[in-house]
């Protein structure tokens, strides 16, 4: 039993207090902020079944938008996976990522959006995953399980252009990586406020970092393309947003 | 066959097989990027690496000490003897 004087027990105390420490740094930094930006509270919602949110959006989209998107549901998520050969399929890898991912991003605040895609056209869209620079179909599916917002950069055509030619040669070069620990350290500034200042490499970003990569002439809420998290996206002044499907419904800007 | 532990030995023992796992793996991530041909790691060792790592670790270790515990308690109600 519990007793103080024995060395177990002080083992015991001392173990459990170093777990408890270590909780209360993880919520300390990472502590959930569930608020939404006030730009898509605002938006004029419509109630539309799922196949016209994909033939609207699919219409409106235009090479060069961003889409960001975070999934509806656990399960949602889990079934929208399927349709690729990766490991995450595994059901065990699946509930770590998704819990441990979900836990980061909500740390975030402001619509925790999880992922970051450019709109290259043909119903295609490009982003940077763990596989390098990737294509993925805008598809019914897609529109079914996520929440997302498009967002248009406000920018001349030939900026917008140059931003898919980038993209599609990153997508044949592959030569972006992916870097969990760039990602860590957005979030950490994101959801601290604090800023390291440490460099970061041009091949070594995120989703939303290269996303902010295509336009780089932009300083989406003032930072370097590389620091840029998915909500950094949402600039007032560098972008509009086009369509919003939430939980309150779909929007577009008709 | 031994005798059950008390949790009072499960947790310094589940403990200190996290923080050894937690500590492997925070280093693993931190150093691992997302390639075309797969995920390579990229070790290097700076202030912002280890604080990186920090930050995994702090996100791994209650879930692995969990797992472990869990684990741990699991075999020692199932496999150990009751004397």
């Amino acid at each position: 039993m519990f007793n103080l004087f024995e060395r177990s027990s002080r083992k015991f105390l001392f173990w459990g207090l170093f777990f408890f420490l270590i909780v209360f740094l993880t919520f300390l930094f990472f502590h959930p902020k569930f608020y939404t930006e006030e730009r898509i509270e605002n938006l004029n919602y419509r109630l539309l079944d799922n196949e016209e949110i994909y033939r609207i959006s699919l219409n409106e989209l235009k090479s060069g938008d961003i889409i960001l998107d975070k999934p509806i549901s656990y399960g949602d998520r889990y079934i929208y996976q399927q349709q690729f050969d990766e490991t995450i399929n595994n059901r065990f890898i699946f509930f770590l990522y998704y819990n441990i991912f979900e836990f980061l991003i909500d740390s975030m605040g402001e619509g925790n959006y999880w992922h970051s895609f450019v709109y290259v056209g043909d119903g295609r869209m490009n982003s940077l995953s763990l596989k390098g620079v990737d294509e993925e179909n805008f598809t019914i599916y897609f529109t079914n399980s996520y929440y997302f917002i498009v967002l248009r950069p406000i920018v001349s055509e030939e900026v917008r252009n140059e931003a898919i030619e980038k993209t599609n040669i990153d997508l044949k070069n592959k030569n972006i990586k992916y870097s969990f620990r760039n990602g860590l350290l957005i979030v950490f500034s994101r959801a601290t406020g604090i800023n390291l200042n440490y460099k970061i490499k041009d091949d070594e970003l995120v989703c939303s970092s290269y996303a902010a990569s295509l336009y780089h002439s932009l300083k989406f809420n003032g930072k370097d393309y590389k620091y840029a998290t998915p909500i950094d996206l949402f600039d007032e002044d560098l972008t509009k947003i086009v369509m919003a499907k939430t939980r309150r419904g779909f929007y577009y800007g008709k | 066959m031994g005798n059950r532990l008390h949790i009072i030995q499960i947790v310094p023992f589940a403990s200190k097989i996290s923080l050894m796992v937690s500590i492997i793996l925070s280093l693993i991530i931190t150093s691992a990027q997302g390639t075309y041909s797969g995920i390579i790691f990229n070790f290097e060792i700076n202030l912002i690496y280890l604080f990186a790592s920090f930050l995994a670790f702090i996100i791994s270790y209650p879930v692995i000490f969990l797992f472990t515990y869990l684990i741990i308690s699991l075999v020692n109600y199932f496999l150990l003897n009751k004397n």
